[in-house]
């Protein structure tokens, strides 16, 4: 292939309107030894399309630990810090929700326990209670005994109910009868 | 699928798959990562994978959305064009007449076009894909493909032209 011809191919190239079969012919042109001074500046791009070509994984056990991991996990999150972050959030939240329980709830039984002192010796407990107990029970029979007096109230209250007889009497003798406009006194007589 | 079938099948492209996972992502561990993940996801498809017409053009795809994927959540820095021009003339003059020394800045050079011209160049003028498959793997018409490469190729000249590795005569 002459110059003139690479020149045409190249011109193409750069518009990409080149096939497959011109581009390697370009690249084989270029690679080879004689490439004229005026066109060498283009050797550079070839040569490293060329190396380019080459470059390969160079773990050699690459396909035995890809073999490894498909076996064990063949989940492979897309995106593992977003989950861990979730996961981990999730797991907070919840000890979180647990100790304001914990403590909502205790700060109940502190308070309770500061109002009624913090005895917590059974048999003491029981005396206390049953000495309390005892003294209540005292006091309300002695106002029990008052309270007998209440049935004198009673009594007296049947006598007063003579009173009103009393007054009935006493207001037919002192007024005239409004009709006949004699009183009972001169009534009897 | 037998894992005997994978290995003939599917493995042998595990290099053509790590060249264009690094060209995307330019990290040879993450590309060998992707690698990895694109053949277990290849695997669990079992043998719904013999119904592809081309288990080659699945790879690569797979390969080009999962590299794409890492490119966005790790923040790769994006080579600045200005530093590679810088750098290519500074030490241009030396390195003028020593071969190897232009042909490692090409490589430097591919790295600050952007993505698409990228996977382009590596697809064509690397692997030597013809245009139907790559429009196939790029999810976009031939005539697409073909104005990427065009500006892709052009602009790698263009930074050879400036830089003096090259005499231009234009077209």
């Amino acid at each position: 292939m002459n110059t003139r011809e690479i020149k045409e191919l190249l011109e193409k190239y750069y518009e990409g309107e080149t096939s497959l079969a011109d581009e390697k012919a370009l690249k084989d042109f270029f690679l080879s030894a004689e490439v004229p001074s005026e066109l060498e500046g283009y050797k550079s791009q070839f040569l490293y399309f060329a190396e380019a070509s080459g470059d390969e994984i160079s773990d050699r056990e690459f396909e035995e630990k890809v073999f490894a991991k498909r076996n064990v996990s063949p989940v492979v999150p897309l995106h593992p810090g977003r989950n861990r972050l979730y996961y981990i959030s999730g797991i907070a939240a919840t000890i979180l929700l647990l100790i304001g329980l914990v403590f909502t709830f205790r700060e109940d039984v502190f308070n309770r326990q500061k109002v009624n002192g913090t005895t917590t010796d059974p048999e003491l407990v029981f005396s206390q209670t049953r000495d309390i107990l005892a003294l209540v029970s005292v006091n309300f029979n002695k106002g029990m005994d008052k309270m007998q007096y209440l049935g004198q109230f009673d009594r007296g209250m049947e006598k007063m109910q003579m009173l009103s007889k009393f007054y009935q009497y006493e207001t037919l003798f002192i007024n005239p009868d409004p009709i006949t406009g004699k009183s009972i006194k001169s009534n009897k007589k | 699928m037998t894992p005997q079938e994978f290995k003939i099948l599917v493995m042998p492209l595990g290099n053509k798959l790590y060249r264009f996972s690094r060209r995307i992502l330019d990290d040879p561990e993450d590309a060998k990562d992707i690698v990895q993940e694109v053949f277990i996801k290849l695997w669990k498809k079992g043998d719904d994978l013999r119904q592809y017409k081309s288990v080659e053009a699945l790879a690569m795809v797979t390969t080009r959305n999962l590299s794409l994927d890492k490119l966005k959540t790790k923040k790769y820095p994006s080579e600045k064009i200005e530093n590679v021009r810088n750098e290519v003339e500074m030490r241009g003059y030396e390195e003028k007449k020593d071969l190897s020394g232009i042909v490692q800045k090409i490589h430097q050079i591919i790295k600050t076009l952007p993505e698409l011209q990228r996977s382009v160049i590596q697809l064509r003028d690397i692997e030597g894909y013809d245009f139907d498959e790559i429009s196939g793997i790029l999810n976009m018409n031939e005539n697409a493909v073909r104005v990427n490469l065009s500006r892709a190729r052009k602009k790698i000249r263009e930074i050879l032209v400036n830089n003096k590795f090259y005499e231009y005569q234009g077209n």
